[in-house]
């Protein structure tokens, strides 16, 4: 819910007008989950591809 | 890039909780909007019809149930305040199937993207932020995570567009 600040409840809609015309409507991404587990603030990420996705390991 | 922040959110569209670490399972961060708000006639309702429910925050306690401002989801009196903000009838209910989710299970932002944002990230709802990322990259949904077997303290995430 972009258009509510999340603590006072006040209602904003230029944020999501903003997101739509600054960022085309998207600006995070909806994501499946290929394969879980445990995860912790500070853990490396990296961007990678759908079949480098499936088949890496740690 | 790093994980730089966890959400969960255990009422859907109720505040939910940073955590410094969380299971990630197929449907998503364990106890992620396990539990919903319906109205008289059964039908989902959030906060986009009705905002007052971002008021309200959710955590989840050690047996996996959401706990609302200290309070049993299932508690009668978090039932009437669901009641004075969405109508007669309203209430609660827990749906652990993977129809709770209004597009897919986890969403994704990063720093990079907030910062462009230029509001408080938490209007995304996100459920990780991933840090480090200066340039947001031009990506559409859908995108898909993955999670490496831990090696010592730490796993790896890896995280892309689908196609």
């Amino acid at each position: 819910m972009t258009t509510f600040d999340p603590d006072t409840l006040k209602l904003d809609r230029q944020v999501l007008t903003g997101i739509v015309q600054k960022f085309g409507g998207t600006l995070a991404l909806n994501c499946y989950v290929i394969r879980g587990g445990e995860i912790r603030v500070g853990d490396p990420v990296e961007l990678a591809r759908h079949s480098e996705c499936e088949t890496s390991r740690a | 890039m790093k994980v730089a922040q966890i959400w969960r959110y255990p009422v859907k569209s109720m505040a939910g909780e940073q955590m410094n670490h969380a299971r990630i399972g197929p449907l998503g961060i364990e106890g992620d909007r396990v539990v919903h708000v319906e109205d008289e006639d059964g039908r989902v309702i959030t906060a986009r019809t009705h905002h007052r429910l971002l008021g309200h925050h959710a955590t989840l306690n050690e047996s996996g149930e959401p706990v609302v401002e200290g309070l049993l989801w299932s508690d009668s009196k978090v039932r009437k305040d669901v009641v004075d903000i969405v109508g007669p009838g309203a209430r609660l209910v827990r749906d652990d199937s993977s129809d709770r989710f209004d597009v897919l299970p986890l969403l994704v932002a990063t720093d990079g993207a907030i910062a462009a944002f230029g509001h408080d990230g938490r209007r995304l709802r996100p459920n990780l932020v991933i840090g480090g990322v200066e340039v947001w990259p031009s990506v559409r949904g859908p995108g898909n995570v993955c999670v490496s077997e831990r090696s010592g303290s730490e796993s790896r995430t890896f995280a892309g567009a689908a196609s």
